[in-house]
């Protein structure tokens, strides 16, 4: 069996898993039911920064190494990367307007997670615009390495602001309530496997895309 | 709740239009490169076929 195969299998058991113990979750005395939308919010924002963080390590392995793999890599974690930006800064205002009462505020932590997603977006048009030779892929690969800076910054953006946000304090050992730790973690389990199952569905698509293209080419 | 379905549903919606856009997109380049080889000639101008 493939570890794509493997990966999709584990994904076919831990997503009902996830919305199963979500369900049994209990209801948050002071947010109420909302308060459920955190456990695919953050797990979502924690898939993100991975394919970030992976679009900054493979793009540094392809200076390094000059291996079409890496670069491959980079840029297909830089896509799946983006869609679960995206899904964050959906389902964030989602949790904001059944809890604050508004979609959106000009925060530190919300600006800043805008701010990493348009980063991304760019890369991803800065590798469609300016087509696929060495020269393009080298210089999306610093770029993609740059932009690793504001992963942390974005992570703690609420600790640099002193905790004048109105987005919720990063997670700390005892945020969580009893029976909240399950749905939470299987969550972010559950996020990492479908992003690695996508990021290797990516990969592939990439490197057929490329032999094809080099077919066209000879 | 709303809020709750509407989250859910736009998450694992979203990641399956995109997981299903993937495995369309690799069915396709997989037919090409067969069509290339000689392997399977009449994908790449059938558009009634179902590997396409």
């Amino acid at each position: 069996m493939t570890w794509s195969r493997s990966l999709g299998c584990l994904a076919v058991i831990s997503v009902p898993l996830y919305l199963i113990s979500v369900y049994l979750a209990p209801v948050d005395s002071m947010q109420g039911i909302a308060q459920k939308i955190l456990y695919v919010h953050v797990p979502c924002a924690f898939a993100a920064y991975l394919g970030f963080f992976f679009t900054g390590i493979f793009g540094a392995f392809y200076l390094g190494n000059n291996k079409r793999h890496y670069d491959h890599m980079a840029v297909a974690s830089a896509e799946v990367g983006v869609l679960f930006c995206a899904l964050v800064i959906v389902t964030g205002p989602i949790w904001a307007k059944a809890t604050w009462g508004h979609w959106w505020s000009w925060d530190l932590r919300l600006t800043l997670t805008l701010l990493l997603f348009l980063i991304y977006v760019a890369y991803l048009l800065l590798r469609d615009f300016t087509g696929n030779d060495e020269r393009s892929a080298r210089f999306a690969a610093v770029y993609g390495i740059a932009g690793l800076f504001v992963i942390p910054i974005n992570y703690f953006a609420i600790d640099l602001a002193g905790g004048r946000t109105m987005h919720p304090e990063n997670l700390k050992g005892d945020s969580l309530g009893s029976g909240m730790t399950a749905p939470f973690f299987l969550g972010v389990a559950t996020a990492f496997i479908v992003f690695l199952y996508l990021w290797g569905k990516r990969i592939s698509l990439r490197v057929l895309q490329a032999q094809r293209s080099a077919r066209g080419a000879a | 709740m709303k809020y709750v379905i509407a989250s859910y549903a736009l998450v694992f919606g979203s990641l399956f239009i995109y997981a299903w856009s993937l495995w369309r997109r690799t069915a396709y380049e997989k037919a090409c490169l067969d069509a290339a080889e000689g392997k399977n000639e009449m994908v790449v101008d059938n558009p009634k076929s179902s590997r396409l």
